[in-house]
C-alpha cells in the first residue's frame, strides 16, 4: 500500500473509534437546552486525496458513514450526511482552489496548502455536514430552525477538537 | 453510444450520489420496528464487543457513585425485611399462599453503551437471551423507568431508551390515579412529557408520576418523576404535562431488566377481551 492509502486507512480507523467510543458519550449542554454533540469523523472525508475519483469518494463515504451508524444505532443517518459532504467536497475544492490550480502532488493538508486554506475547507465542510445531519435527523420542515441551531452549537466544539487534533498530529498526508 | 459513455464519465458520479443518497435516506425513513430490530441485532453483534471492552475501562470512573447508590439501595431493602418491621399481626406468614407468589423477577445488567444527545437514543446491555432477557421486557433502575428491550442477541440486549421519540409507557399521577402515557420529544434529557390526562383531572405541580402497571412491562408504582409544569392548550381536552425525571439517564451504569412471569397470561386475557 502506498503511504497515502495506508495513512488514510489509519485515519479512518482512528477517527471512527474516537467518534464511536469517546465522542459518542460526550454530551455538552445546559439544563434546559438541546444537547450538543462533537463530530470528528468528517475530518477523514474532507481529507481524502484531492485527485481521488468522485465515484470512489462517494463509495468510501457510504461505507464510512454506515460504520459510524453502526455505533450510533441510527441506520442511514450518518451515511446520508457523509454522502452530502463528499458530494460537496469537489465544489469546495474548486472554490478554494489557489491561483494557478492545485499541484499534481498537492494534498489537502496544512503543510501543503497552508493553515488558512485548510481550516477554511474544514469550517465549510463541517458546516455542510452538520446542517445535513441535523436536518435529516429531525426529518420535518417544522424542525428545521431547531436543527440549524443544534448544527451551529455542535459546530463550535467540533471545530475546537479538530483544531486540537490537527495540531497534535501534524497531518502530512 | 459514444455520447452515453461521455455522459456517464462526466456525470456518472452525480447518478451514483443520487443512488447512494436515496439508499441512505430510505434507511432513515424505513426506520420502523422490523428494520430497526434487524439493524440493531446486526450492529450489536459487531460493535457490542468493542463497546464492552471499552466500557470495562471507563466503568471504573463511576465506581464510587455506583457503590454509594448500591449501599443506599441495600439499606432501603434491609428496611423491608420482616424483622426490621414492626408486626402488628400475630399471624405467622408461613402459609404457602399463592397470593404471595412472585410476579416480577429482576435481572441486573450492565450498560455498555448509552447516548442522550440524539433524538432517538438507544442503550446496549451486556446480557442477552443467555441470561433470560427477551424482547419486550421493561428496564428500570432504583430511580425509575429506563426503557424497553427491543432486540436481543445471545449476549447483548438493545434497549429503546426513555429518551427516544418512539418510546411510550403507561404512567399515572400517583395520588389521584389519573393515567396517561409517557413520551419524550427531544431536548432536555431530564424532562419528559405526559399525555392524555383529561383536563378535569385534579393534579398539581410537584405531584409524583409513577408507572401504572397496565402495560405488563413495568410493575405498578415505579416512580418516574414529578410534575414540573402543567398547561392546557386552548381547545384541547388534555393537559400538557412536563415531568422532571428522577432517573438521570446520562449516568447509567447498572440497570434491572424486569421479567414479568405472568406476562403471557395477562396478554392472553387482553386478547380474549378484545375478541
Amino acid at each position: 500500500m502506498s503511504p497515502t492509502v495506508s495513512k488514510n486507512v489509519l485515519r479512518a480507523i482512528v477517527l471512527l473509534l474516537f467518534q464511536g467510543l469517546v465522542f459518542r458519550s460526550v454530551n455538552l449542554g445546559w439544563s434546559n437546552f438541546a444537547f450538543i454533540q462533537v463530530f470528528v469523523y468528517p475530518l477523514f472525508l474532507l481529507m481524502l486525496p484531492i485527485k481521488i475519483s468522485k465515484a470512489w469518494a462517494l463509495v468510501i463515504a457510504f461505507i464510512y458513514g454506515f460504520a459510524v451508524d453502526m455505533f450510533y444505532h441510527s441506520p442511514g443517518l450518518h451515511t446520508a450526511a457523509s454522502l452530502i459532504t463528499v458530494f460537496a467536497r469537489p465544489l469546495l475544492l474548486n472554490y478554494f482552489e489557489p491561483r494557478g490550480g492545485y499541484k499534481i502532488s498537492a494534498k489537502p493538508t496544512k503543510g501543503d496548502l497552508g493553515s488558512a486554506w485548510f481550516y477554511r475547507l474544514m469550517a465549510v465542510g463541517f458546516a455542510i455536514h452538520l446542517t445535513a445531519y441535523f436536518t435529516i435527523e429531525a426529518f420535518s420542515i417544522l424542525a428545521v430552525p431547531s436543527a440549524l441551531l443544534r448544527a451551529i452549537l455542535c459546530f463550535i466544539p467540533s471545530m475546537t477538537i479538530i483544531l486540537l487534533y490537527t495540531t497534535i498530529f501534524n497531518l502530512k498526508e | 453510444m459514444q455520447n452515453l459513455v461521455y455522459f456517464l464519465l462526466r456525470y456518472g458520479h452525480i447518478l451514483l450520489f443520487i443512488g447512494l443518497e436515496l439508499t441512505a435516506l430510505s434507511m432513515v425513513v424505513r426506520y420502523n420496528d422490523t428494520q430497526q430490530n434487524t439493524f440493531h441485532t446486526a450492529s450489536n453483534d459487531m460493535t457490542g464487543w468493542i463497546n464492552e471492552k471499552f466500557s470495562s475501562i471507563t466503568g471504573y470512573f463511576g465506581l464510587a457513585r455506583v457503590s454509594r447508590e448500591l449501599a443506599h439501595e441495600n439499606a432501603e431493602l434491609r428496611k423491608q425485611l420482616p424483622n426490621f418491621q414492626l408486626s402488628t399481626s400475630t399471624l405467622s406468614r408461613e402459609v404457602d399462599d399463592s397470593l404471595n407468589e412472585q410476579k416480577y423477577q429482576l435481572i441486573e445488567a450492565k450498560v455498555i453503551s448509552n447516548s442522550i444527545a440524539s433524538l432517538d437514543n438507544f442503550i446496549t446491555l451486556n446480557k442477552g437471551t443467555n441470561d433470560g432477557i427477551a424482547k419486550g421486557m421493561g428496564v428500570m433502575t432504583e430511580n425509575g423507568i429506563v426503557g424497553i428491550v427491543t432486540s436481543v442477541t445471545s449476549r447483548y440486549a438493545q434497549v429503546i431508551s426513555l429518551l427516544n421519540r418512539s418510546f411510550r409507557a403507561s404512567v399515572k399521577v400517583k395520588d389521584s390515579n389519573f393515567f396517561g402515557y409517557l413520551e419524550w420529544t427531544g431536548g432536555n434529557p431530564l424532562v419528559a412529557r405526559m399525555r392524555d390526562v383529561p383536563k378535569h383531572a385534579t393534579i398539581a405541580e410537584g405531584d409524583i408520576v409513577a408507572s401504572s402497571g397496565y402495560s405488563a412491562l413495568f410493575p405498578e408504582d415505579i416512580i418516574v418523576g414529578r410534575i414540573r409544569q402543567l398547561d392546557i392548550t386552548d381547545g384541547s381536552n388534555f393537559y400538557d404535562i412536563d415531568i422532571d425525571l428522577t432517573e438521570d439517564l446520562s449516568s447509567l451504569h447498572y440497570v434491572y431488566v424486569i421479567r414479568n412471569l405472568h406476562k403471557a397470561e395477562e396478554l392472553h386475557a387482553k386478547v380474549e377481551q378484545e375478541e
